[in-house]
């Protein structure tokens, strides 16, 4: 595996789409391993269930794995991968997410309160956190936690710079503003 | 890819650090790997094994080529025929020749022939 995993993220995909059985293999391995935290990260966000969030991990791969031949026609990587992990991680988290609560009987307007809030702790800085809207903390995580420039976030999203940069804008504010946090910003 | 972020897009430290700790990612169990692993090599698996038969292909010329040599070494004090016109097993086709043949009883006609080979090859490699 060592020398798979000094390639770059679009080199393993080159390999995955022309590669033979047991490099495009070790090549999808080394994605895998690389990108797994992020993907059970994101997943986790939107399903709060740590067993959920790892029946959409392999769904997230199983879908990447289908991109390339035989069953798909390849994978030609214009911005970093979590760019295209990230909204199949979380549609497939939502759909995870869905599917249990179906079988728990819950009811839709439930379902609909996505991402789900990191679990409330009794600190009042996870508590506020907690309150910002689920598209205004869907940013800042992905800002702060995954590291994506707003470009990326924008192109994992699916939605104009612009909205990113607003929606970032207004969870910094509502943290500003919020006595729990305020402090941290300074005078 | 990161272009540079406004400064009031930023966080305290303390906030960021607190965020990631409300997002911390969880330990991946190996079955979890394996699954997705196996499926992996399951679905490439129907893909040739070219780094296989990249070595087939040489494998098959090399050792084709090494029994040849190996045979040449080993056969070749048995395999060698003499020639047919060394007639005295010398090693070397001259007049000693024509004499054995002679001392052999052989025909006269096949005397004479040998002699007149043996004259020719001596003409051809004076002309070298």
């Amino acid at each position: 595996m060592g020398d798979v995993d000094r390639r770059s993220d679009e080199e393993l995909v080159d390999v995955c789409n022309v590669g033979d059985a047991d490099s495009a293999a070790a090549a999808f391995e080394a994605l895998y391993r690389r990108h797994r935290d992020f993907v059970l990260r994101v997943a986790r966000r939107f399903t709060g269930d740590r067993e959920l969030a790892l029946d959409a991990l392999q769904d997230t791969f199983a879908y990447l794995l289908r991109k390339f031949p035989p069953a798909g026609d390849g994978l030609h990587l214009k911005a970093k991968l979590e760019t295209l992990l990230y909204p199949v991680a979380k549609n497939s988290a939502i759909t995870a997410r869905r599917k249990a609560a179906r079988l728990s009987g819950a009811g839709d307007a439930e379902l609909e309160e996505l991402p789900a809030a990191p679990e409330p702790q009794s600190e009042s800085l996870d508590a506020a956190l907690a309150k910002l809207s689920p598209e205004r903390r869907e940013v800042l995580t992905l800002r702060f936690v995954d590291d994506l420039s707003l470009a990326e976030i924008a192109a994992a999203l699916q939605v104009p710079l612009g909205t990113v940069k607003s929606r970032l804008h207004l969870a910094i504010k509502d943290l500003r503003e919020d006595p729990r946090t305020k402090e941290f910003f300074g005078p | 890819m990161h272009e540079p972020e406004p400064q009031f897009e930023e966080l305290p430290d303390l906030l960021v650090a607190r965020l990631q700790r409300a997002d911390r990612s969880q330990a991946i169990d190996p079955r979890t790997d394996r699954v997705v692993i196996d499926d992996a090599r399951r679905y490439f698996a129907s893909r040739p094994r070219r780094a296989r038969l990249a070595v087939m292909r040489w494998a098959l010329p090399l050792a084709a080529a090494a029994a040849l040599l190996i045979a040449v070494l080993v056969l070749r004090p048995f395999g060698l025929q003499r020639a047919a016109d060394d007639v005295d097993g010398s090693g070397r086709v001259d007049i000693l020749d024509a004499f054995a043949l002679a001392r052999s009883q052989a025909d006269q006609e096949s005397v004479d022939a040998l002699a007149a080979r043996i004259v020719s090859l001596g003409a051809q490699r004076s002309d070298l």
